[in-house]
């Protein structure tokens, strides 16, 4: 696949170069952006190879992940979202139960189940923080990620969609998809 | 089941569905539109297809449709004298039902003293502004939606047939830039969810193929018709991107492109949609 080897090699550089940087603010509007915060840096991070992808071994907080709470973002419509693409047998129960929060579960990607099988911690991690570097042309957004995007609306511009937590979260529930 | 028994049930259960889609007509409902050669969509299907089937029915009852309420309204405007002119649409166009028929499966067309295109809406809004001397109508205005949903609706049955030539070519070619052109923070295109994923469930919305031969359409979350003006907005902005004004040349350069990929599907206006 030259398209994921393209991704890979400049997502390295990206990668070992080190800090992916908030874009900075456009010049004007100084008083806006007076009141508003500095955008916090993202946190940086090294991709290596992995055996089926490419991954992200280092936890991204260092702090371990709380799966119950990975499990709210994921069912979350405004923050991971993931029910609305993918399918998770484990949760259909809880689904079936509190259908206004769980919702329905899409089908448009492949179900969760067996995630972690399929591929390793670091793997996982790099899928959540941006799924484009091992599948380019996916419809997944890129969660943990805010660089060349085009015309993101003004509430979220610079802004990830999920924290460097949310995604250690996500991550140790995801783990559990074995 | 002797083998001869079961040969020949297989026969006429073959001819009898053979039979069932000769029959059927390739209306975008029950059978599809077919493409052969430089085409996106191979089969090109409506919405109407992905609905419920109380909301296809609430479509099709020419009572019970919602978007009657405007459809009505707008038919009142037409033979309305309004403008320091005093002037009707009646009375240049005479009846809608003869000289409004086609306009809405050809639209937006090139303009050539905007050298641009220009869709129904504001052809409609220029009508009144420069024939009529009257005030252009707002977007979501229900005069606007029930003007472009009566002279729209003439076009019912009839095939979208937009024809790409010198003229409008490069605003398509636009148009195709912007339905390919990941956006947003959550950086997707529309031919992520229309192209590639159509019929497929996205969360508890069905997806559909995102064609216009049905607009203004009755949305139900709405709970009022919508011009596909605003539709687009609605799509920019799930992705968390920042919209375009309705009537900018982008989305209208759009509206061009996303009319010519449902070539073909008949005319459903006002369709109701979830
Ligand atoms: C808008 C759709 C969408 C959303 C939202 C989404 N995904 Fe995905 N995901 C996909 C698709 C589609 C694929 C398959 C790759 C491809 O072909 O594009 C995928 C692949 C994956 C894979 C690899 C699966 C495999 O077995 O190959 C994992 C793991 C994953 N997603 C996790 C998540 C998690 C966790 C979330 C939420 C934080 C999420 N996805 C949100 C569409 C989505
Ligand atoms: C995140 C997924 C997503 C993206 C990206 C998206 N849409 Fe949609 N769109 C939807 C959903 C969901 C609906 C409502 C169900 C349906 O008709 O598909 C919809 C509806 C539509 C409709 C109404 C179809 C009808 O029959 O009434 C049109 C037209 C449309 N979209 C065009 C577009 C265009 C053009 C773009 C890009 C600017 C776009 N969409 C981007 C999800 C999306």
């Amino acid at each position: 696949m030259r398209l994921s080897r393209i991704a890979f090699l400049f997502c390295s550089i990206v990668g070992l170069t080190g800090l992916l940087i908030q874009p900075g603010m456009a010049a004007g509007h100084k008083k806006k952006m007076m009141k508003k915060m500095a955008p916090a840096a993202l946190v940086s991070y090294k991709i290596s190879d992995g055996p089926a992808i490419t991954a992200i071994n280092k936890s991204l907080t260092g702090k371990a992940g709380d799966k119950a709470a990975g499990e709210k973002t994921m069912v979350n419509k405004k923050k991971g979202n993931c029910i609305a693409c993918h399918v998770i047998t484990k949760l259909k129960a809880k689904a079936a139960k509190n259908p206004k929060k769980y919702s329905q579960m899409g089908l448009i990607a492949p179900p969760l189940d067996g995630a972690a099988s399929r591929y390793t911690e670091g793997e996982l991690r790099m899928l959540l923080v941006n799924a484009k570097v091992a599948f380019p042309d996916t419809i997944m957004p890129g969660f943990y990620r805010a660089d060349n995007l085009t015309r993101v609306m003004g509430k979220f511009k610079g802004k990830t969609v999920i924290s460097a937590q949310d995604v250690e979260n996500i991550l140790a529930f995801l783990v559990t998809l074995k | 089941m002797g083998r001869f028994i079961k040969m020949a049930l297989a026969g006429l259960v073959a001819s009898v569905l053979m039979s069932g889609a000769a029959m059927a007509a390739p209306d975008g409902k029950s059978a599809p539109i077919v493409n052969k050669g430089d085409h996106p969509l191979p089969e090109v299907w409506s919405g109407y297809k992905y609905s419920k089937v109380d909301t296809q029915a609430t479509q099709d009852d020419e009572f019970e449709n919602p978007a009657n309420l405007w459809t009505e309204q707008g038919e009142a405007l037409w033979s309305k004298k309004d403008g320091s002119e005093k002037k009707a649409c009646q009375e240049c166009h005479n009846d809608a039902k003869a000289s409004m028929k086609g306009v809405a499966t050809r639209y937006p067309v090139y303009y050539k003293p905007w050298k641009k295109l220009i869709n129904l809406e504001q052809r409609i809004n220029l009508c009144r502004t420069k024939f009529m001397k009257a005030k252009a109508y707002k977007w979501k205005s229900n005069e606007l939606l029930g003007l472009t949903i009566y002279v729209a609706k003439q076009s019912n049955g009839m095939p979208q047939a937009i024809e790409v030539n010198a003229q409008n070519k490069p605003f398509w070619e636009k148009g195709k830039e912007h339905y390919y052109k990941r956006r947003g923070q959550l950086d997707m295109a529309c031919a992520h969810c229309h192209e590639k994923y159509f019929g497929q469930k996205l969360r508890a919305n069905t997806l559909t193929q995102g064609q216009n031969n049905g607009f203004p359409t009755y949305r139900l979350k709405w709970g009022k018709p919508g011009s596909i003006q605003r539709r687009f907005k609605g799509c920019n902005k799930q992705v968390r991107a920042k919209p375009y004004k309705m009537g900018s040349d982008e989305y209208v350069n759009l509206e061009l492109y996303v009319r010519w990929r449902g070539n073909g599907l008949p005319n459903e206006t006002p369709s109701v949609r979830p």
